[in-house]
C-alpha cells in the first residue's frame, strides 16, 4: 500500500491508474482460477488426487504459461480460457504459487543441520593431525629429488655420483643418458619427494624391474615397513609387483624410491600407477613434487555414500552404516596418533610432565576438533579420565570422544546452540571458511584470527578465504565440483564400437579426461578466472597420442607425456561444450546422441528446469529407416506434443553439436548428407534465437542470465551445500550481480559466497 | 567407562564377536573338528649356540642338561634332542643366508641380488617350507582345516624382507612375512578387538552428551540428532548381546596397551607373542606356528641381560674369549626360557574335550641356522623337539652319523602327520628317507 502512496507522488495519474488496473488484473486471475482451474489443481496449486496430483511449479515464463493455458486449459473445454484471460491466471499462479520465489515464501528453505560429508571427514582428520605435527611446504616445481650411487659391495659406503630432478621416477641401464662412470655392476638410485595424489581414492602402484627396489609412501623411515618390498631378485629375471592403498586428495604424501642393482647383466626398473579413473602409466611429472613432505593420517574406513538425492552431496542423513563407519574412522584415527603420540603431543617416555603435556594435548586436540575453546566442563571431563587411566589410555578414550562428539560430527552444531549467540561468531565462521573452501578442519592461522576475533567483517572473511584458496586443498575440493558439474563422476566407460572408431581406447579415454581436468584448471586457477573463457576457448589441450587422434599438429618439443593447448584445424571449438571427453560421454556406443547433450548442457550449463519424461522412452536405432540423419531420427521420435514442452529447449541443443562425431571428431556430412546444425531456440526469458553451432551455444552459456545463475548455483551447492534461498531471496541476484562486475571472475565468486553465508545473521534459535 | 569394560570382562567372555567385525568364522572350539588336534610349532633363534654348553650328557641312559638347557628340565620327559644333523644344502649364498632359509625348505636358494658376507649372491627359497608344507597337507581336509592354517609370529624382526629375515615359504620365491607387533598379531586374530572394548567405553559418555545437546536443539535439527542417539544406543546394545553370545572357548588374551615396540621391551614382546599364538591355537585358530626371534645374523643388544654388544658380533669372538662367551651363553639361556615359558603355557592349557593338555598334542621344533656361531658351521644343527603331538620317542638323545642331512628330520617331521612324503627339498639330501624316531 505504501508503495501506492510514494507513486502517487512521484508519478502522473496514468501510471497509478496503470497499477490498479494491474492489481484488478491480478484479482481477475484469481477468480477465473478459482472457478475454472481449482478443482483439478487445487486452492494453491497442490494437485487434486484423481485429477492432476502434480503440484503447479515451474521455472517457465509468464509468457509461456500464459501460452499453455490459452491452448490447452482448462482441459475439458480449452477454448474457455483464453487470450487476456489467460494471461491474468498466469500471472496470478505465478505470483501466488507457481515460480520458485513464490514457493520459497509459502515454504521458507532452511539451512538444514548437516554432519560432516566422507570427504570432510576423512580431510578433518588429517588436518586435525597435521595442525600438531606441521605442514608440508607448498610445491614449487615438479619431479623427484634423485641421487645415484656406485656401491662397490652391498653393505659399503655409496659413492654419491649424481644428484638431480627427474620428471618420473624410471631407468634403464640399456639406454642410459647422461649418468656418466656409473659401475653397472653395482650401483643404486635413490628418488624422494612427494606425491600429489589428484584425488581421494585406491591407487595401484606397480614396479617392473629384474633388479631389486623398495617403494615407500608416507614414510621416509626405511624402518618402516614397505608398501612394496621387492629387494631381492631372482636370477636376473624380470618381476611385477603390485600393491595398491589409499590416498586422499589435496595433501601431498612422502614418497621414496630405493633401487639397486648388484651384479646383475640386466639393469631397469618401471614404477607406474593406476589412479582412480585412470589406466597404468608412469606417474606424470605434475602428479610429484620434490620437497620434503610430512606424514598424513589417512583415514581409509569405507564410508556410505552421502545423500545426493537434491542433486549434490550433503551429509542430511545418516544411517547405521554411517556410525558405525565414523566409529571405526575414530578407532583408526586414535591408533595412528598414539603411534606417534610422542612427537604430537612433544614429549618423550622421560618427560617427567608426560602426562600433562599429554592432558594438555587432548584439550587442544579436542578444541581444535569442537572448533572452539573447550568449556570448564569439557575440559573437566578430560581430567577426570587422565585420573581413571594411565595416560595412553586417557588420551585414546579423550581422541575416541572428540572424533565421535556431536560438536566434531555435526560442525554447526555449537554455534546453534551456544548460549552467547553473538551476531557474529569468530569460531563458527572459522569453521565454515574451513569447511566451504578446504571441506575440512580451520588451520592454525584461521584459529588465531578467530581467537583475536579477527573474522567478523566482510574483509578479513574475504582475506582469509583469498589465502586458503592458494593451499592444495582448495584445489581438490574445486576439481571435485568440476568433476559433479561436468558429469565425470558417472561417465567413466566411454568406449565406442571399436571398429567405427578404431583407437579411441582406454589409453586415450584417460587422456582425454586429463586434458579436460587440465583445461579446466587453467581457466580457474588463471589471473582472471574467467567464467566465459570456459565455452569461448578454442585450443584443446593435447598430448601427442591425442593430437595424433584427432588430427592436430602439435609444437614439435613436447615429449608424450606432456600436454599443450593447441587449436584443432576445424577452428570451430567451444571450450567444454564442444571438448572431446563431454562429446563422447554424452554419446551412445556407435553415434552421437543429441538427447543426452542437450539434457546435460540444458541443465548444468544454461540452467533451464527439464522434468523427466511422461513416459519413458527409449532409442532404438532400428525404429527408424536406415538412411536417416541422427537429427531427422530424434525429430521424430520426439514430436508429440507432450515431448516438445522439452523437446523444444533439448533438440536445437543437441543438433547444433552435430557437427562432433560420437568421439568428438569434427565432420560435415552424416550419412552423405551435409549436417544441419541450425535451429531456433526459446530462451527461459521467451525470446527465441537462432544457433548454428557451438559457438553460439557458447555465446548463450556466456550471455544468458539463466546459464549465469545456473552456475552460481551449483558452484554454492558444492561449496555451501545448503540451497541458495536458505540465505535470503535476494543472495542469489546479489552474487549474481558481482559475478557480472568482477567480469565472471570465479574465485571472486568463490569468495563472495563464502564471505555471504559466512555473514548471514545466525540461525534461529529453538524457540 | 569402567562399569562397561568390567561388565564385559566380568563375563569371562571377550566381546570378540563385536558388530563391526567383517567375515570371521566361529570360534567355536571342537565343535566342527572332533579328533586329535596335532600341532606344530617351529622355533627359530639366530647365530648358532655353544656346542658344549648345549648339547646334554647322557648319564646311565638319561640325559642331563648343561646350562642351556636347564629351563626345559620341567619338560625333559617330553624332550627329544637330535645330535649330527647337518644343513648340507649348497648354492648361492653365504652360511647364513642358506642357514635361515633353507633351514625349513631343505632346498637351495636361487641366485640373486643379495650378497652375504662371503659366497655369491642370493636370491630366495626355491620351494615350500615344512611348516607350509604340513598346513598345505591339513588344510586339505576340513577334519583338520583352521581358519589361518599357520601363523608366522616374530619377535623382534626387522622390516625387510631379505632372505636373512624370511625362514617360511609358500613356494618358490614366495616368502611369508612374520608379524613381530602383538598389536597387529591381536587385529589379525580378533579384528582391532582392544580398541573396540575401549570404544564401548566410551559409549556410556557419549549417549549423554548426545542427550545433553538434543535439549538445545530446534525440533528440526533434533530430528536428525534423535535419530544418532538412537544409533549410538543401538550399537552399545549390540555390543553387550555379541559380548553374551560369544563363543569363543579361551577368552582373547589382554595386552597391556603401553608396551613400545622397542628393543628393551622384547622380553615383555615374546612374551605377549608366545601369549597369542597359544591363545590362537586354544581356539584352533591355526595348527601350524612358527615363532622367529630376530633374524639371521641378528645384532640384538639384549639389554635385558645386562649385555650391550650385538650378538652377531658376540657370536663371532674366539672360544678363548670368555667373556663373550659368558654373554653367549646368557643369551641362549634366554633363548631356552622362553621355549620353557611357550611349552609351559602349552601344558597349562587343557584341550577344550578334556583329553589332556594342549603340550599333549602339539610338537614344538627349536633350531637354529648354524651349529656354531664363530666357525659358521652348518652341522650339528641343535634341534630340540617337545611335545606329544610327533609320536616320536621322548626322553632321550638321538645321536645321529655326522652329516646327516636335515632333510630327513623334516621328511619325518611330515610323516608324524600322516603324510606320507619320502622326500623333501633336494632330492639328493632326501635318498636316506625319514629317520626314525619312534
Amino acid at each position: 500500500m505504501r508503495q501506492f502512496v510514494i507513486i502517487l507522488f512521484i508519478t502522473g495519474l496514468s501510471i497509478v491508474s496503470d497499477k490498479l488496473a494491474a492489481a484488478d488484473f491480478a484479482a481477475k486471475g484469481k477468480v477465473i482460477y478459482k472457478e475454472h482451474c481449482i478443482s483439478c489443481h487445487g486452492e494453491n496449486g497442490e494437485g487434486v488426487a484423481d485429477e492432476y496430483d502434480e503440484a503447479l511449479v515451474g521455472t517457465s515464463s509468464i509468457e509461456k504459461l500464459t501460452r499453455i493455458i490459452h491452448k490447452t486449459m482448462p482441459e475439458d473445454d480449452d477454448e474457455l480460457v483464453i487470450d487476456e484471460d489467460a494471461k491474468a491466471v498466469a500471472q496470478y499462479i505465478y505470483h501466488a504459487f507457481y515460480s520458485p520465489e513464490a514457493q520459497a515464501k509459502i515454504k521458507p528453505v532452511r539451512k538444514a543441520l548437516l554432519r560432516r560429508t566422507q570427504h570432510q571427514h576423512r580431510n578433518s582428520i588429517a588436518d586435525l593431525v597435521t595442525s600438531f605435527r606441521g605442514h608440508s611446504p607448498i610445491p614449487k616445481q615438479h619431479g623427484l629429488t634423485t641421487n645415484y650411487f656406485n656401491a662397490e659391495k652391498m653393505n659399503k659406503q655409496k659413492q654419491k655420483l649424481l644428484t638431480r630432478i627427474e620428471p618420473t621416477p624410471s631407468f634403464n641401464l640399456a639406454n642410459n643418458h647422461g649418468v656418466k662412470k656409473i659401475n653397472p655392476k653395482a650401483f643404486s638410485i635413490h628418488w624422494q619427494g612427494a606425491l600429489l595424489p589428484p584425488e581421494t581414492g585406491t591407487y595401484h602402484f606397480r614396479i617392473t624391474t629384474p633388479n631389486g627396489a623398495r617403494f615407500f609412501l608416507n614414510t621416509y623411515d626405511k624402518k618402516k615397513t614397505a608398501l612394496i618390498d621387492a629387494w631381492v631378485s631372482s636370477k636376473n629375471t624380470m618381476r611385477i609387483s603390485v600393491e595398491s592403498t589409499f590416498l586422499i586428495g589435496g595433501h601431498a604424501i612422502p614418497m621414496m624410491i630405493e633401487y639397486t642393482s648388484f651384479q646383475e647383466k640386466k639393469s631397469s626398473i618401471l614404477i607406474e600407477w593406476k589412479p582412480p579413473h585412470g589406466i597404468w602409466e608412469k606417474i606424470p611429472q605434475r602428479f610429484l613434487a620434490p620437497i620434503n613432505a610430512k606424514e598424513v593420517a589417512i583415514i581409509n574406513t569405507p564410508f556410505p555414500a552421502d545423500d545426493a538425492s537434491l542433486g549434490y552431496e550433503r551429509g542430511s542423513t545418516i544411517s547405521k552404516q554411517w556410525s558405525v563407519a565414523s566409529a571405526n574412522a575414530a578407532i583408526q584415527a586414535s591408533s595412528i596418533i598414539l603411534n606417534h603420540l610422542d612427537q604430537l603431543a612433544k614429549t618423550n617416555p622421560k618427560d617427567k610432565q608426560r602426562t600433562i603435556k599429554l592432558s594438555k594435548f587432548c584439550e587442544q586436540f579436542t578444541a581444535r576438533a569442537h572448533g572452539r575453546p573447550l568449556t570448564a566442563d569439557q575440559k573437566q571431563k578430560i581430567h577426570k579420565l587422565f585420573m581413571q587411566h594411565g595416560p595412553e589410555g586417557a588420551t585414546q578414550r579423550c581422541l575416541m570422544l572428540a572424533l565421535t562428539s556431536p560438536y566434531f560430527l555435526y560442525p554447526e552444531l555449537s554455534h546453534r546452540t551456544d548460549g552467547s549467540q553473538s551476531k557474529h561468531d569468530a569460531w563458527a565462521i572459522a569453521t565454515h571458511l574451513a569447511l566451504t573452501i578446504w571441506d575440512s578442519v580451520p588451520d592454525n592461522q584461521l584459529r588465531q584470527a578467530a581467537s583475536k576475533g579477527h573474522l567478523v567483517n566482510p574483509q578479513q572473511v574475504s582475506a582469509q578465504a583469498q589465502r586458503m584458496l592458494k593451499d592444495p586443498r582448495a584445489h581438490h575440493k574445486l576439481r571435485r565440483f568440476f568433476h559433479e558439474w561436468l558429469n565425470l563422476s558417472e561417465k567413466e566407460d566411454l568406449r565406442k564400437d571399436p571398429k567405427l572408431f578404431p583407437g579411441f581406447n582406454a589409453r586415450l579415454i584417460a587422456d582425454l579426461r586429463s586434458s579436460l581436468n587440465l583445461f579446466v584448471a587453467d581457466v580457474l586457477w588463471s589471473d582472471n578466472s574467467d567464467y566465459r573463457k570456459l565455452f569461448l576457448t578454442q585450443e584443446v589441450h593435447m598430448n601427442p597420442r591425442i593430437a595424433a587422434f584427432y588430427k592436430t599438429k602439435l609444437p614439435e618439443h613436447l615429449k608424450n607425456e606432456q600436454f599443450a593447448p593447441v587449436v584443432t584445424p576445424d577452428h570451430h571449438r567451444a571450450g567444454i561444450l564442444t571438448h572431446p571427453y563431454v562429446l563422447s560421454a554424452f554419446s551412445y556406443h556407435k553415434q552421437t546422441s543429441p538427447i543426452h547433450r542437450g539434457v546435460y548442457l540444458s541443465r548444468n550449463v544454461l540452467g533451464r528446469f527439464l522434468k523427466p519424461p511422461p513416459k519413458a522412452t527409449e532409442f532404438k536405432d532400428s525404429d527408424f529407416k536406415p538412411h536417416q540423419t541422427m537429427r531427422e531420427k530424434v525429430t521424430e521420435l520426439t514430436k508429440d506434443h507432450s515431448c516438445m514442452a522439452c523437446h523444444e529447449i533439448i533438440n536445437p541443443i543437441g543438433f547444433s553439436l552435430e557437427n562432433y562425431d560420437a568421439v568428438g571428431r569434427f565432420r560435415t556430412r552424416e550419412k552423405n548428407k551435409p549436417i544441419n546444425t541450425e535451429s531456433d531456440y526459446i530462451t527461459d526469458d521467451d525470446r527465441k534465437v537462432r544457433i548454428k553451432g557451438a559457438q553460439d551455444l557458447a555465446r548463450l552459456a556466456v550471455e544468458s542470465p539463466g546459464a549465469h545463475r545456473a552456475f552460481i548455483k551449483h558452484l554454492f551447492h558444492h561449496l555451501i551445500q545448503q540451497p541458495v534461498p536458505a540465505y535470503g531471496y535476494s543472495t542469489m541476484d546479489r552474487l549474481h550481480e558481482s559475478f557480472k562486475t568482477t567480469n565472471f571472475n570465479m574465485r571472486q565468486l568463490i569468495v563472495d559466497i563464502t564471505t555471504t553465508t559466512a555473514l548471514i545473521p545466525s540461525h534461529p534459535k529453538k524457540k | 567407562m569402567t562399569t562397561r569394560r568390567a561388565f564385559l570382562r566380568q563375563l569371562g567372555i571377550a566381546p570378540a564377536t563385536l558388530p563391526f567385525l567383517t567375515g570371521l568364522p566361529s570360534f567355536a572350539a571342537g565343535s566342527e573338528n572332533s579328533g586329535r588336534k596335532q600341532r606344530l610349532i617351529v622355533m627359530f633363534s639366530p647365530n648358532g649356540t655353544l656346542p658344549t654348553d648345549f648339547w646334554p650328557k647322557v648319564v646311565n641312559s638319561k640325559m642331563e642338561f648343561g646350562s642351556i638347557l636347564n629351563p626345559l628340565n620341567p619338560f625333559k620327559n617330553q624332550t627329544l634332542i637330535i645330535k649330527g644333523l647337518s644343513n648340507l644344502v649348497k648354492g648361492d649364498g653365504d652360511g647364513h643366508m642358506r642357514g635361515m632359509s633353507c633351514l625349513l625348505t631343505g632346498a637351495r636358494l636361487h641366485p640373486g641380488n643379495i650378497q652375504g658376507g662371503s659366497h655369491t649372491p642370493a636370491g630366495w627359497a626355491s620351494s615350500i617350507s615344512i611348516d607350509q608344507e604340513i598346513k598345505n597337507f591339513l588344510q586339505k581336509n576340513s577334519a583338520t582345516r583352521t581358519r589361518f592354517g599357520s601363523l608366522e609370529v616374530g619377535v623382534a624382526v626387522p622390516d625387510r624382507a631379505d632372505p636373512w629375515t624370511r625362514m617360511s615359504y609358500a613356494g618358490s620365491n614366495q616368502p611369508l612375512a612374520p608379524l613381530d607387533d602383538p598389536y597387529q598379531m591381536l587385529q589379525k586374530l580378533y579384528g582391532q578387538s582392544k580398541d573396540k572394548q575401549t570404544y564401548a567405553s566410551i559409549l556410556d559418555e557419549l549417549g549423554a552428551d548426545l542427550n545433553k545437546v538434543s535439549k538445545k536443539l530446534s525440533s528440526e535439527d533434533n530430528a536428525l540428532l534423535k535419530q544418532h542417539i538412537q544409533l549410538v544406543a543401538d550399537m552399545e546394545r549390540e555390543m553387550m548381546a555379541a559380548a553374551k553370545a560369544g563363543k569363543l572357548v579361551h577368552p582373547e588374551p589382554e595386552l597391556d596397551p603401553n608396551i613400545e615396540i622397542t628393543n628393551d621391551n622384547t622380553p615383555k614382546l615374546a612374551r605377549m607373542q608366545i601369549d597369542l599364538l597359544v591363545n590362537a591355537m586354544a581356539n584352533d585358530m591355526t595348527r601350524l606356528g612358527t615363532l622367529q626371534f630376530m633374524r639371521s645374523v641378528g645384532q640384538a643388544r639384549m639389554r635385558w641381560l645386562g649385555i650391550e654388544e650385538g650378538h652377531h658380533s658376540l657370536s663371532h669372538e674366539p672360544d678363548k674369549n670368555k667373556a663373550a662367551q659368558d654373554k653367549l651363553k646368557k643369551i641362549n639361556i634366554w633363548f631356552a626360557q622362553q621355549l620353557a615359558y611357550l611349552a609351559g603355557k602349552l601344558k597349562a592349557t587343557a584341550e577344550p574335550d578334556g583329553n589332556g593338555n594342549m603340550l599333549d598334542n602339539t610338537t614344538i621344533v627349536w633350531v637354529n641356522e648354524l651349529g656354531k656361531g664363530n666357525s659358521h658351521t652348518l652341522h650339528n644343527i641343535p634341534c630340540v623337539v617337545i611335545g606329544g603331538g610327533s609320536g616320536f620317542k621322548m626322553n632321550r638323545l638321538v645321536n645321529l652319523p655326522k652329516g646327516t642331512p636335515h632333510n630327513r628330520f623334516l621328511i619325518s617331521l611330515a610323516n608324524s602327520y600322516g603324510h606320507d612324503i619320502s622326500s623333501f627339498g633336494e632330492k639328493h639330501l632326501s635318498t636316506m628317507g625319514a629317520l626314525n624316531l619312534s
